[in-house]
């Protein structure tokens, strides 16, 4: 987390351009007015005394953008339920079509459906979400209105409308992920069917179809549950970017868009760090899961 | 065994501790795995010492502890006078051109994108040697490992696993070692092939007066070339004795039920077999049992065996044994028992 | 009860056609220990594997016949084939501890095998579960039921495939090395197991093994594999104390031993096991024979019977009187017998 921050912090500390009283000063200003700025601001000071101060601010809540002069911490929390709201949509949706077409690949592996599902998987990986997300704008909400055009209501102000403004937004994140899984999920499928326990089962006399589910698509399932976990937290953590610029959710990717657009490194730092946070945080929450999903991690390490 | 030149290889109360820890996130207590537990032997030049025992007796880490592979958590292992154990990184190296090993796994042990002749090669650049003489030498020693060596320029892949475990054994005598310690080097191969490699290994012993350190993980394969074999028991030596006296007459009770556990044909009109050797199975190094480590699993343990760990004795005709009930042994051989001086440290007389 | 007849099986691969099984002919008696015994590449896994149908795939071929009670295995449907594993046939695998599935708990293994052949209730196979494995000797059943396979050790692992392998009573089980990836003193418990088991039931026991000791402490019959050709067949006395085959004899005397005096030189035969991409015409283990001569090289030998002792097969082209003075010619110059 600390070399997160610091990376972070000094990258944009390097970037041409970016100096931040210019900026915060305007075009019109005159060099009084920067340098009272630098003065107040402290831009004077050596760079690790700025990281510092900035670092000290962010975990007594008081740090301000530079551009809008707001807080950045009720920023990034008014732009948490939009977040929040598209992860969760568009994670159920992205692993339960990954595993359902992940599965059925494995079982046909070789034949039609299983060309079909990766040609299909092959498209979606590699179409831009930005892509996905304008076409389908384009068809489902400007030439025929089904779903609004961009935009989010909270749920509890109206779940419906809640519903109808994520359902695209949903449907565009998840395409890249759905194709990935399903590839993910079928590989490691197929490893499994060469697995002993495999033949043990073939040997017990089961039917195909507990063969598949309980001991292929079971143990293949263990890494793909805490790859979703990964991906669920870098979403929340403000990474669907450009799903939430292209729907205009106004959520905490969309947020960490702006300030990257105007250079701006508080909320940049704080969307960062927050970011690594969640992901350090589900790391954890996965090795749990994992005691709980594989039981071979309980004892040996 | 002459007195006056020092062995060639010495451990000394060699230990390999390692720890554990638990991965319950609840849970982060750990524990001490006894791997090597004060394991001390000489051996001399030209000479090969077979190392027996099931799995997790401590036997490969005993081999690895001897290269420094692994580093000993206490103990010494001086090779020609040397400690191996505290030497630096450039005295090492000289040692390890004395010391080569040879492993189990020949498949993996091997580099796939290196051509053989570039294996055994890289031993001779090694010392120097260049040019032209390096394709020679090995060509050589393809030869003398029974390979052919107009195959110099093939990868080990083309060939089948007793030809790698050659290609293996001929990297190892490229340098011109003085020990070769083998860790299981046979046990992944066929039985017939298996016999090729056990009488190369021979060949090249008498030829070129090498020693060795044979691992094993049964007593039939090490007894055509070892001349002494200790028998290892959860970390500790409960056995060390000239080969052919301990497949006649073991004196431990462990390495008895190791030799009566290897299968043989069952006499005429014997239908059930002979039932079981030995009951249980083998300690976690985790959990030691107190006293003697074996006695959960020896029909002749008494209560000292629950409460006292027996030193290792030296009976006449230079047997090593650690029990309190030594077998196979007339009641004047026992009574010229000493305590040895490679015996554990903390060893209770009885 | 088992008749397999001219067992044939190839898999194509991208190097060309394996002929794994090469005319493979044998019979199991009910309540008999088979053992076959061969190197790897000898097609002994293979063979076994065959008969539960393990083997099919898109590019394996199958010829000849294997009769099981009434039903013929070769062209079994898989229904068929599924109704069989279990019931009539179970199979033992090299290593319990791939052979078992990691995350299922070792009692639901059993389970799953009991319910997937009868309507019995979860409770009432759980209990059958519990006195299978007491019966194979694992202490607390009741407890360790419920326990995963890396909870246990090795030898406990392969005690568990064999509780699994009974649990339907089958009428012969397949063991396929069941103690080669155990320590000897465990190996010498699981077959001891494993007669206990025939000696209390009728049950046949195919034994697949490339270990001649294990043949000779267990085995009532056996078959000798080179290349995919079975090249001796006897009941195992014979066939340790007259073995015809050159093979067999050498794969007799290169077995190191801990009994009796310690032979000059271990018996090893030269190169290694043919290549079934592209095997040798003729008798398989001619390149490696030190007594071949032409015939050896063409025309692959026939099945002989032994005159004195009609139930022992060899594939040899050597004479009866040759085959004796040269077998002890080779243990003479060994030191072996």
């Amino acid at each position: 987390m600390f070399a997160i921050s610091v990376f972070t912090f000094f990258i944009f500390q390097v970037i041409p351009n970016g100096d931040p009283a210019l900026r915060l000063a305007g075009q019109s200003a005159t060099p009084q007015t920067i340098a009272a700025i630098i003065k107040t601001w402290g831009f004077d000071k050596p760079v690790y005394v700025q990281y510092l101060d900035t670092m000290e601010k962010i975990f007594t809540g008081t740090v301000v953008s530079y551009s809008q002069q707001v807080n950045v911490l009720s920023q990034i929390q008014r732009g948490l339920p939009a977040t929040i709201s598209l992860a969760l949509g568009a994670g159920v949706i992205w692993l339960f079509w990954g595993i359902v077409l992940g599965a059925s690949s494995a079982v046909r592996a070789g034949r039609f459906t299983d060309r079909l599902l990766g040609v299909v998987a092959l498209v979606g990986v590699s179409t831009p979400t930005f892509v996905v997300g304008a076409v389908s704008l384009y068809f489902f909400a400007y030439r025929v209105h089904i779903f609004p055009l961009s935009g989010y209501v909270p749920f509890f102000q109206d779940p419906w409308e809640w519903f109808m403004h994520l359902v695209l937004p949903w449907f565009s994140l998840s395409v890249v992920y759905i194709g990935f899984y399903s590839r993910v999920l079928r590989s490691n499928m197929l490893d499994a069917l060469h697995e002993d326990f495999v033949r043990t089962a073939r040997a017990k006399g089961l039917t195909q179809r507990r063969i598949w589910l309980n001991h292929v698509l079971r143990t293949s399932l263990i890494p793909v549950i805490s790859l979703w976990g990964l991906d669920f937290a870098a979403v929340i953590g403000g990474g669907a970017i450009l799903v939430e610029v292209v729907f205009n959710l106004d959520g905490v990717g969309e947020y960490a868009a702006e300030s990257i657009m105007t250079l701006d490194i508080p909320p940049i730092l704080v969307i960062v760090m927050y970011g690594a946070f969640l992901v350090v945080l589900v790391a954890a929450l996965v090795d749990i899961l994992y005691v709980v999903l594989d039981p071979r991690v309980r004892l040996n390490g | 065994m002459t007195v006056s030149r020092p062995p060639l290889l010495e451990a000394k109360h060699v230990e390999l501790h390692y720890t554990v820890r638990n991965t319950m996130v609840l849970d982060r207590s750990t524990a001490t795995v006894r791997a090597v537990d004060d394991v001390s032997f000489t051996l001399d030049e030209g000479e090969t010492l077979g190392v027996v025992g099931e799995s997790g007796c401590g036997k490969t880490s005993l081999a690895r502890c001897l290269l420094r592979l692994a580093t000993p958590t206490a103990g010494t292992v001086h090779f020609r006078g040397h400690d191996i154990t505290r030497a630096s990184p450039r005295a090492l190296r000289g040692i390890r051109r004395e010391v080569q090993m040879v492993f189990q796994d020949p498949e993996a042990s091997l580099n796939p994108r290196k051509r053989i002749g570039q294996i055994v090669g890289l031993g001779l650049r090694l010392q120097g040697i260049k040019g032209r003489e390096v394709t020679d030498r090995a060509r050589t020693l393809l030869g003398q490992v029974g390979l052919d060596p107009e195959h110099i320029n093939r990868f080990p892949h083309e060939f089948s696993g007793g030809q790698r475990q050659r290609i293996g054994i001929a990297r190892a005598l490229a340098v011109q070692p003085s020990l070769i310690v083998l860790d299981e080097p046979v046990s992944a191969l066929d039985v017939s092939v298996q016999a090729q490699v056990i009488n190369l290994l021979d060949d090249l012993k008498d030829k070129s007066g090498l020693a060795y350190i044979f691992v094993a993980h049964d007593l039939s394969v090490v007894r055509h070339v070892s001349d002494r074999i200790a028998v290892m028991y959860l970390g500790k030596i409960v056995e060390l004795t000239p080969a052919e006296a301990l497949y006649h007459k073991p004196v431990h009770p462990y390495t008895a039920a190791l030799l009566a556990s290897v299968p043989v044909r069952r006499r005429a009109g014997e239908r059930a077999g002979r039932g079981v050797v030995v009951k249980g199975e083998p300690a976690n190094p985790v959990n030691v049992p107190s006293g003697c480590r074996f006695h959960p699993r020896c029909q002749h343990s008494t209560e000292i065996c629950t409460l006292v760990e027996p030193p290792l004795m030296r009976f006449p005709g230079d047997r090593l044994a650690a029990c309190h009930h030594p077998r196979n042994l007339s009641d004047s051989e026992v009574a010229l028992a000493v305590r040895s001086p490679l015996s554990p440290l903390s060893t209770g007389g009885a | 009860m088992l008749q397999v007849e001219d067992l044939r099986v190839s898999f194509r691969t991208e190097e060309g056609e394996v002929k794994a099984v090469d005319g493979v002919s044998f019979s199991v008696e009910p309540g008999e220990i088979l053992a076959v015994v061969g190197e790897s590449g000898s097609g002994k896994s293979v063979t076994a594997m065959t008969l539960m149908g393990l083997t099919r795939s898109p590019n394996a071929t199958f010829g000849g016949t294997a009769h099981f009670g009434g039903t013929e295995l070769i062209g079994a449907s898989e229904e068929q084939l599924r109704r069989i594993r279990g019931p009539e046939i179970a199979m033992i695998f090299q290593n319990p501890m791939t052979a078992l599935n990691p995350v299922q708990r070792i009692g639901d293994q059993i389970v799953e095998q009991i319910r997937a052949h009868e309507r019995v209730s979860r409770a009432a196979a759980t209990e059958r579960a519990v006195q299978l494995l007491a019966r194979v000797g694992i202490p607390r059943p009741r407890e360790l039921v419920r326990s995963y396979a890396h909870e246990l050790s090795g030898g406990m692992r392969q005690r568990v495939m064999i509780g699994l392998a009974l649990s339907c009573s089958p009428r012969l089980i397949i063991a396929d090395e069941p103690t080669t990836a155990l320590d000897v003193t465990i190996q010498a418990q699981i077959l001891a197991e494993l007669e206990s088991l025939r000696a209390d039931s009728d049950v046949s026991i195919i034994l697949i093994t490339h270990d001649l000791g294990v043949v000779s402490q267990v085995a009532d019959r056996v078959l000798v594999m080179y290349g995919g050709r079975v090249v001796e067949q006897s009941d195992v006395d014979d066939l340790l104390d007259d073995p015809q085959h050159p093979y067999t004899w050498a794969l007799l005397a290169s077995v190191p031993r801990v009994d009796g005096e310690k032979p000059r030189r271990l018996a090893s035969i030269a190169g290694s096991p043919p290549s079934l991409l592209r095997p040798p015409p003729g008798c398989h283990f001619s390149p490696r024979c030190p007594h071949r001569y032409d015939d050896c090289s063409n025309v692959p030998p026939l099945a002989a019977k032994l005159v004195a002792a009609p139930r022992h097969f060899d594939r040899c082209w050597l004479t009866a009187e040759d085959k004796l003075r040269l077998r002890s010619v080779d243990f003479e110059r060994i030191g072996a017998k």
